[in-house]
């Protein structure tokens, strides 16, 4: 997260030299870079002239976790002398190298949650201490539909630097001032680039708007706006039959950020853990009385949608989705939000 | 996709899915309708007659929706089901374990060449599904079309890890059996795929390190268990309200103990549909599991499951003659 700077530079990266400028920045920060495992693309620590994989469509995992990680203890304390062990905040320097125009988005969203009121130390330190290296798309896959959210697939500059591929090379923006600087001081690697260049990069990320097999339009999101009427909609009971229940579509999702939060005790150590919890999950709202407000698979897929296309537009101005198509594509029964909106706008 | 023999099965789906309504012999049929993605189909419960138009029936009908016949998820009607001959058998299981009863069922059977696999399909044949425009079909290949080229891939590449073992002869359980010929296409199928076999050479820390690798990973979405037709408990100790067995960590050890749990409370149970595996979304190797216990229960009882409804499960009878190897 870095002040903006409205003073953009364009240069060139040789994707020859990518490996060096990481080896480079291997020392000073702590890097993610996309890494090809076990048939998935995703994020993964940096080390030594380790291989990683640019060609990559998106990570299979949203970068969320890299933020607000899928288990986390908070702090240890020595519960016997009520005194605190250790808090668990994060200090290294971070960069996440090739993060995608949808993902990025999917931060500032974020954000806006663990901003709210108090602050949230654990997720916003780490936000704090990344630079964000983005990369745009110009081959959507056949599930993205970014463009429907108002997420530019072809240019970003919500990201310190963003890199627009050219082929041999990239073509490098730097956003911010810490983009600026990080450029600066490794003059080795980056050149100048040319009015040619740029140009052809301005095309490339104006043509990477087209192509896209799924979304919808704007407009059809504004149904959600009035909860009254689309609380009671039949088409929760129609997914609901469906539905599997698992944690396959908030898991995997950009913008999904519940967490619980338990404590546990080893000899005189506590330790305060949390770790991301599901809607979809029975568990989720089930209350100690045994009174569960959403018993039925109904109440949950229905929270999911609603909480993304309405609840979330009216606490903080914007749809709680970036267009990934994470859920679509992972769904085991394939439900597809882009038809949800469709169809309760159409059918 | 074009493919002659689905498009008729598929009328003659509809046809016998009209049928069952119009005559109120069910009160609903579980089937298949279209997906969102041309390779995708999505699992269907069809209610009204005017719905019975969106039935489809293709080549990548994988869901075994036997699993909506879970009693967590049904109301005591009668249920048309749709199902592929490999489904019969979950089928089976849950008739068995009475979780289902027969006379609540009809059980429409529809020949089945195969299901392809769509990660599949864009690895062997080194096209993205956005840009297929076409698939034909011939006796043993895929032809796919994109709008500059066109690649013949193997068939038996891109089906199913289980459809290319798929031997199981059995479609007298079924009410109806819609077919063109009597015979599927049975060339491409029966090659031996490794599947466990390339662990019974690994030593005890060999396989210990494989499935901490791959456990490591896991999200604990349990979808796994979710989409199991063998995961029928009412409450499942994972989702235990009086307390919780393992944390909510998906750390390695809670993980394992996850794993081995569910693969000690299918067995027996597992009719290896490889929907777990399928579903996973971190491409964790759940069959290598299920396979391996299926046939430990096979050699030590000669057992298997899925096969006879009237054969009882190891595990639930007692017999005099028991070697009993218990150490
Ligand atoms: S919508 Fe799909 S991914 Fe989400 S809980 Fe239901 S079955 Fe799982
Ligand atoms: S709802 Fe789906 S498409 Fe939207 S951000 Fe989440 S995973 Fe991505
Ligand atoms: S195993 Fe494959 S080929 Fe055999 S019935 Fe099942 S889906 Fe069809
Ligand atoms: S589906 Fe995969 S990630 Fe999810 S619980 Fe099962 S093994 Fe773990
Ligand atoms: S354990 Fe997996 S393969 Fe076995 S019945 Fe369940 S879903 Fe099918």
């Amino acid at each position: 997260m870095s002040s903006n700077n409205p003073e953009t530079k364009y240069f060139l990266l040789k994707k020859s030299k990518v490996k060096d400028l990481l080896n480079t920045l291997y020392k000073e920060f702590e890097i993610f870079v996309p890494v090809e495992e076990e048939g998935m693309v995703n994020f993964k620590r940096y080390k030594l002239n380790n291989n990683f994989n640019m060609e990559f469509t998106n990570t299979l995992l949203p970068p969320k976790g890299l933020f607000l990680p899928q288990q986390e203890t908070l702090f240890t304390i020595n519960y016997k002398k009520e005194e605190l062990i250790e808090e668990n905040l994060e200090t290294s320097r971070r960069i996440i190298f090739g993060i995608r125009p949808c993902d990025s988005r999917s931060l500032t969203i974020l954000d806006e949650v663990f901003k709210e009121k108090s602050e949230d130390v654990y997720y916003l330190q780490k936000r704090n201490n990344t630079l964000l290296i983005g990369l745009g798309c110009s081959n959507p896959q056949i599930y993205c539909f970014c463009s429907s959210l108002e997420v530019d697939p072809g240019k970003d500059s919500s990201v310190d630097i963003f890199l627009t591929d050219l082929g041999e090379k990239y073509l490098v923006t730097a956003n911010t001032k810490e983009g600026q600087q990080l450029i600066k001081d490794l003059p080795v690697y980056f050149e100048k680039a040319g009015e040619e260049e740029i140009t052809r990069a301005l095309e490339i990320q104006s043509q990477a708007r087209e192509g896209f097999s799924v979304g919808f339009a704007k407009k059809d999101t504004e149904i959600f706006r009035d909860v009254e009427i689309i609380f009671e909609h039949p088409i929760w009971e129609e997914l609901a039959e469906t539905c599997l229940g698992c944690g396959i579509c908030t898991y995997l999702c950009s913008t999904c950020h519940c967490f619980d939060i338990a404590d546990e005790l080893a000899k005189n150590e506590g330790r305060r853990f949390r770790c991301w919890d599901s809607c979809q999950f029975f568990s989720f709202t089930n209350m100690t009385s045994g009174h569960n407000p959403r018993p039925n698979r109904k109440e949950r897929i229905r929270q999911r949608f609603l909480h993304k296309l309405s609840y979330f537009v009216s606490r903080y101005g914007s749809i709680a989705c970036v267009g990934c198509g994470r859920c679509l594509r992972n769904c085991p029964v394939d439900i597809d939000i882009t038809r949800v909106i469709g169809a309760i706008n159409h059918e | 996709m074009k493919n002659q023999t689905y498009i008729e099965l598929t009328d003659t789906l509809k046809q016998k899915i009209n049928q069952l309504l119009n005559e109120k012999v069910v009160d609903y049929v579980i089937g298949y309708e279209k997906g969102s993605l041309w390779f995708k189909t999505r699992p269907f419960m069809i209610r009204k007659q005017t719905e019975v138009e969106k039935v489809i029936w293709n080549r990548f009908c994988q869901f075994n929706l036997s699993t909506f016949l879970k009693p967590i998820s049904q109301r005591g009607e009668k249920i048309g089901i749709v199902a592929k001959k490999c489904d019969l058998k979950s089928i089976v299981e849950l008739i068995k374990n009475n979780q289902v009863k027969k006379e609540n069922l009809y059980i429409i059977q529809v020949a089945c060449d195969g299901v392809l696999n769509w990660q599949k399909l864009e690895n062997f044949s080194g096209i993205p599904v956005s840009k297929v425009i076409e698939i034909e079909e011939n006796a043993l290949n895929l032809v796919i079309k994109t709008s500059e080229s066109s690649i013949e891939v193997l068939k038996s590449d891109c089906l199913l890890d289980k459809c290319l073992v798929c031997d199981f002869q059995h479609s007298t359980y079924a009410d109806d059996f819609i077919s063109i010929s009597d015979e599927n296409n049975h060339e491409i199928r029966n090659q031996t795929i490794p599947y466990f076999e390339s662990l019974e050479d690994v030593d005890y820390e060999g396989r210990l390190e494989f499935w901490l690798k791959h456990f490591s990973r896991c999200l604990r979405c349990y979808a796994c268990r979710n989409v199991c037709p063998a995961c029928f408990c009412p409450t499942c100790m994972f989702d235990s309200q009086e307390g919780l067995w393992i944390s909510k960590e998906s750390k390695t050890p809670e993980n394992y103990v996850y794993h081995l749990t569910r693969a000690f409370h299918t067995a027996t149970l597992c009719v290896e549909c490889g929907e777990c595996e399928r579903v996973c979304p971190v491409n964790i190797p759940l069959m290598k599991l299920n396979k391996k216990l299926a046939k430990e229960v096979k050699d030590a009882f000669g057992y298997q499951a899925g096969l006879q409804v009237d054969e009882l499960s190891p595990f639930k009878t007692f017999c005099q003659e028991d070697t009993d190897e218990f150490k």
